[in-house]
């Protein structure tokens, strides 16, 4: 999309005219899913927080300053409602154990070609907390004072909630190598408060909702 | 060595989530789910536009019934039969103290002595009404006393009419309590606005003619008020313009119709309460509270408080009163709770005792709780247990006015604005609070001062 094309499509939202708001929303979808998708659990609930970063961008179009980066903003919008959607959730503390994590070597990292669907079921694997971390260090390059103030926890929580998303991927990265053709990264790891944890994030969620 | 893998390892996702070639797939259905969203809010945004015209509405409604609640007592003086005139005239300022007159058309005048008025309580000039409304005195029970114990006591918002004074005529009793009545019926007490104790004759003096000047100097009408006759005797000069006078001291059967006007009050208070759950408190847990209250008088005694307070409610409770979808595989044993929340009651306060400014007060009413946070925390009694350890929520629940608020309040008076507030309360919950749905009720004291705003404001 061409500059000018993206100006005038702003300018139509800015008038709320529906047209613009629907090729602007089509425009950047994959853009801003991709986002989103890295944030939540599957793609309905990435579908849901998208849409409510739409709703932020429609409203709030106006303060859009055209002199800066459409899609920064953009995806910065998107990564604020995802850690928004999920911030009731980001303090839940696991019980679990890690030594099999611990045991993977780093060598087998890189054995698999591992294409975007297989590295997103991963991420998406995660536990809130680890996911968001993971995602705001690894992927948008924050610092670990910058997630601390993001997500309101201190930057050695961020950095422990790091340490253990990396030992999980690790874990599944290991558990994909082992069993190529099978892409279950639960089977025989008995990941129960992970399932646990995904109720609990659903009830944090259906209370949101009904707010 | 390790860094450098780690760093790998995010470089590995990183490069595999920018890649647009695995950037999702447009759908419909998603679109329609915005459209429906953004229609919600255009149905939202006419709601809001006419929140300002339905506020205004409700502002003046409530200041229209303010104002028809709390106006003060006037008195018109269109009918007759209304005291029509209350004069003390300046130069009365014999050591007798001055005197009031009451007259609307100085033609009419009747000089009385207390003991003459008493066997003509009807006289009156009939036909004349006076159209000047002076106040006689605001200042809550300030006494305006004419020497020789002619005393008269008016309420703040007595309005009355200020006419011509007349001339010093002494009864031949030398104490000449001067009645001027026009227009004056005085059985009609309804429109009269003057409670007045007249004590005549008992030679006591309770307000030197000074204070008569001050109280009364306002209405008077030196130009036309002759000097006494009789300046050698102290109860020469005494006029005072009653509705019904009796010898002895009398009190008027004119009833007063008090101003009334809102009273407001501010305050500032803490608290350090008991929370429990299910009707106990054997598990309790102390937490605290502080915030802000309004107080507005509807009437002497009936007032309405609201305000806002930040709470700190930790407690402890057993798992089975603790609600969750949540399938835990070790069920914890208890679970503790810290929760941070904004409460905003509405209470209804009745004053049942009010002594040298001492109050005291019982209110009932309801509060909303609004959860700032919720912070759960899990106690297995297995220490090797597997499951979550704790669960957090954040701005996700409330509870509007379901919360039953009992008090009673001590208010002892620091000086004329400032008291001393001691509040017992029990707050008892309607329906579950917060995430976890228990019923957690709270029981404490509350310490803290009030503030009277009217002080600021007092009628002059």
């Amino acid at each position: 999309m061409g500059e000018e094309e993206l100006h005038q499509l702003i300018g139509g939202c800015i008038r709320q005219e529906r047209g613009s708001q629907k090729m602007l929303y089509k425009a950047f979808y994959g853009f801003s899913m991709g986002i989103c998708l890295r944030y939540a659990n599957n793609r309905e609930e990435a579908a849901e927080v998208m849409n409510q970063g739409f709703f932020k961008v429609f409203t709030r179009i106006e303060t859009y300053d055209v002199s800066r980066p459409f899609k920064a903003w953009l995806g910065k919008i998107m990564m604020n409602v995802s850690i928004d959607y999920y911030r009731a959730n980001l303090k839940m503390a696991y019980t679990e154990d890690l030594d099999k994590a611990e045991n993977i070597s780093d060598g087998e990292l890189a054995d698999r070609k591992l294409n975007y669907d297989d590295l997103l079921a991963m991420i998406q694997k995660l536990p809130t907390a680890y996911r968001t971390v993971f995602n705001l260090f690894a992927i948008e390059g924050y610092s670990h004072d910058e997630i601390g103030a993001m997500l309101n926890i201190t930057s050695g929580t961020s950095k422990s909630n790091l340490h253990k998303a990396r030992q999980k991927l690790k874990q599944m990265i290991f558990e994909a190598n082992s069993s190529a053709n099978n892409t279950n990264y639960n089977d025989g790891m008995g990941y129960s408060p992970i399932v646990a944890i995904n109720k609990v994030d659903k009830q944090g969620v259906f209370i949101k909702k009904n707010i | 060595m390790k860094k450098e893998k780690d760093e790998e390892l995010d470089n590995l996702f990183k490069k595999g989530m920018e890649d647009p070639v695995g950037e999702p797939a447009f759908r419909d259905s998603d679109w329609d789910a915005m459209e429906q969203l953004l229609d919600q809010r255009k149905r939202r945004a006419g709601i809001v536009y006419w929140l300002p015209f339905l506020g205004s509405a409700a502002a003046l409604l409530l200041l229209f019934l303010g104002w028809m609640f709390f106006k003060p007592g006037i008195v018109k003086n269109t009918k007759p039969g209304q005291v029509t005139a209350i004069h003390h005239s300046k130069e009365n300022n014999g050591t007798s103290g001055g005197s009031i007159q009451q007259t609307a058309d100085s033609t009419k005048i009747k000089t009385l002595s207390p003991a003459n008025y008493a066997k003509n309580p009807g006289i009156s000039g009939r036909g004349q009404n006076s159209k000047s409304f002076l106040p006689l005195s605001a200042g809550g029970d300030r006494r305006g006393t004419t020497g020789n114990g002619t005393k008269i006591t008016a309420k703040p918002g007595v309005e009355t009419i200020a006419a011509t004074s007349t001339t010093n005529k002494p009864s031949p009793d030398s104490i000449s309590n001067r009645v001027v009545i026009a227009n004056n019926n005085v059985s009609d007490k309804k429109d009269l606005a003057i409670k007045k104790d007249l004590s005549a004759a008992d030679g006591k003096k309770d307000l030197s003619a000074a204070d008569n000047e001050k109280d009364f100097s306002a209405i008077a009408n030196p130009a036309k008020n002759s000097a006494p006759k009789q300046k050698d005797s102290a109860s020469a000069n005494n006029l005072a313009t009653v509705a019904a006078v009796s010898p002895l001291k009398v009190k008027s059967t004119i009833q007063p119709k008090p101003g009334s006007r809102p009273r407001f009050a501010f305050g500032v208070l803490a608290s350090s309460d008991l929370n429990g759950v299910n009707s106990s408190f054997q598990q309790s847990k102390i937490g605290g509270n502080f915030g802000l209250a309004l107080t507005v008088g509807i009437s002497k005694k009936w007032t309405i408080s609201t305000g806002a307070s930040y709470d700190i409610k930790p407690y402890l409770t057993d798992f089975g009163n603790y609600h969750t979808s949540y399938q835990f595989k070790t069920p914890p044993s208890s679970v503790s709770a810290n929760c941070r929340m904004l409460e905003i009651p509405v209470v209804v306060n009745y004053q049942v005792y009010s002594q040298r400014g001492n109050k005291i007060t019982i209110g009932s009413g309801l509060s909303s709780y609004f959860m700032l946070r919720e912070d759960y925390t899990f106690n297995y009694s297995n220490p090797y247990a597997t499951g979550p350890s704790g669960f957090s929520v954040v701005n996700q629940n409330r509870n509007i006015l379901s919360i039953v608020n009992i008090n009673a309040t001590y208010e002892h008076p620091i000086n004329s604005n400032l008291g001393l507030v001691i509040q017992p309360y029990l707050k008892i919950p309607l329906s579950d609070v917060g995430a976890s749905q228990v019923r957690l009720q709270t029981t404490g004291v509350a310490v803290g001062f009030n503030w009277n705003l009217n002080s600021f404001s007092k009628p002059k």
